[in-house]
């Protein structure tokens, strides 16, 4: 008998109980190897005959044996079964289902946020697709819309989530958000229909279409098909909520103004520290570090003409006009309805946050920068600022 | 009687015994453990108990590169390893003096 068909016997015989051990870490299958390398090509040396593969056999005994002998005196676990075939093949029917609703989710983020009719239709239409073919492919395969949940991906993304919190609050806030899908619908076929945005107008298509969002939820969490047209619309009114409430829609979004509390604007700031005494000459930056200003400051006629005060700095000098007509400079000393008591202490200002130097124009007076943005308001409530001439 | 059988609850305590005396690659041990008179004593547990020995921490290995084929992987017995095979050795004489006794009644 021939050296390489010695050899080549060992090559096979070593190959066939490495694939019987293929479950094992591919370390500890390197150390097996090496070990019964060396005693399977010793053993095959010692051999004779014409066929060395079936004496190799007949000494040792067919590999998936010998496999079989050395995982249980290892105490290796035994064999482990071949995972679903879900999860193996690369492009099973579920996936494509999968990615491509993924897809029409991807596609529904510019068409909820354009505010533009024929791209937005165009878009629409694209998500529509991707997400009917999607359903199509997932309810014909054999696994059904349930395949879609055992993909790994989805595990993935369950394991993001220990214990279900996520699950837990989504279910929590789930009758909120339909109202609130139902109210940004009718804001948006509002805003379409008629270019702008009438309370009553969005009020009244909002009934109708809240019955129908919640009928939707409802549907969806019994039947998770409905999930193929849910989810896109979801990512759609997300959008299109952010895009209406960018472009002004009926609820104005200040970049740097302190906006409204009930209906009134605030038209000035009264700062105080955690003693309780009222600060003054106070500069208010927002956490971009951008000046924070009140809106329609009510002495701004009476500001014209004397030395510029910067419109961030609070409190802002209040006016009153005299007989004559002329502005007259009031002391303002507002009674706050809740002071901080001592043992509230403030949290400590963070430089983290500290806004951008402010310029020449609107510089602080020394020691007024240590008052940082990131600073939570220390006097809770709405003072109300009593007047005395 | 099969010795198979009996061998599966010691080839632990074999293994350490022949490895105790001198270090060895597999098919070393294998080979004492012929000599000594365990014929029935198969291949692939030899290896298989090396492995479960060496991950319990009683065997340490290390390779020996060889002139003539392939490197030589030789186990060893550490510390833990020898307190073992005397606690097994314990056990074993103790069960061995109980069959024999047993045996002898029998006779």
């Amino acid at each position: 008998m021939t050296d390489t068909g010695i050899d080549q016997a060992v090559e096979n015989y070593l190959a066939s109980v490495r694939a019987e051990l293929a479950d094992l870490p591919p370390a500890e299958l390197g150390e097996i190897l090496d070990d019964i390398g060396p005693h399977v090509a010793e053993v095959a040396g010692e051999l004779e005959g014409d066929d060395p593969a079936a004496a190799l056999r007949e000494r040792l005994g067919p590999p998936e044996q010998y496999a079989a002998e050395l995982r249980a005196a290892a105490g290796y676990p035994p064999r482990a079964v071949a995972p679903p075939v879900t999860t193996r093949s690369a492009l099973s029917p579920a996936r494509l289902g999968l990615w491509l609703l993924a897809g029409a989710c991807l596609v529904m983020l510019p068409a909820g946020g354009v505010l533009q009719p024929d791209a937005m239709f165009v878009l629409l239409l694209l998500a529509g697709a991707g997400a009917g073919v999607s359903l199509l492919v997932v309810t014909r395969s054999p696994g059904g819309v349930a395949a879609v949940g055992e993909l790994p991906e989805v595990g993935w993304l369950r394991g993001r989530n220990p214990g279900g919190t996520v699950e837990e609050y989504a279910r929590l806030f789930q009758p909120g958000w339909w109202l609130v899908r139902a109210g940004l619908a009718a804001a948006a076929i509002a805003w379409f229909a008629a270019g702008g945005t009438s309370a009553l107008v969005i009020l009244l298509l909002a009934v109708p279409l809240a019955v129908g969002s919640v009928w939707l939820g409802r549907r969806s969490q019994a039947d998770r098909r409905w999930l193929w047209v849910v989810l896109p619309l979801n990512v759609f009114a997300v959008m299109l909520g952010l895009a209406l409430l960018e472009r002004g829609g009926p609820y104005q979004y200040g970049g740097s103004q302190v906006v409204y509390q009930d209906v009134r604007p605030y038209s000035n700031i009264y700062p105080y520290d955690s003693t309780g005494r009222p600060l003054s000459g106070v500069f208010l930056y927002d956490q971009n570090g951008q000046p924070i200003t009140v809106e329609d400051y009510y002495g701004q006629d009476c500001l014209r003409g004397r030395v510029p005060v910067p419109a961030n700095q609070f409190p802002r000098p209040e006016f009153d006009y005299d007989v004559n007509g002329e502005c007259v400079v009031r002391t303002v000393t507002p009674t706050p309805s809740q002071l901080p008591s001592a043992s509230i202490a403030p949290p400590a200002p963070s430089g983290s946050t500290a806004p951008t130097a402010p310029t020449a124009t609107s510089a602080p007076p020394a020691g007024a920068t240590s008052v940082a943005p990131s600073l939570s308001p220390s006097v809770p409530g709405a003072p109300a600022p009593s007047t005395t001439k | 009687m099969d010795t198979s059988q009996l061998l599966k609850g010691v080839l632990d305590l074999a293994v350490l015994a022949v490895l105790r005396t001198e270090d060895g690659y597999g098919y070393d041990v294998l080979r004492r453990l012929r000599q000594t008179g365990l014929e029935d004593v198969g291949d692939a547990s030899v290896y298989g108990t090396l492995r479960r020995l060496y991950h319990a921490g009683l065997l340490t290995s290390y390779v020996v590169p060889s002139e003539e084929g392939p490197h030589r992987k030789y186990y060893s017995v550490n510390e833990p390893g020898l307190a073992r095979l005397r606690e097994s050795s314990k056990t074993w004489r103790a069960f061995a003096d109980t069959m024999d006794n047993l045996l002898r009644e029998a006779a």
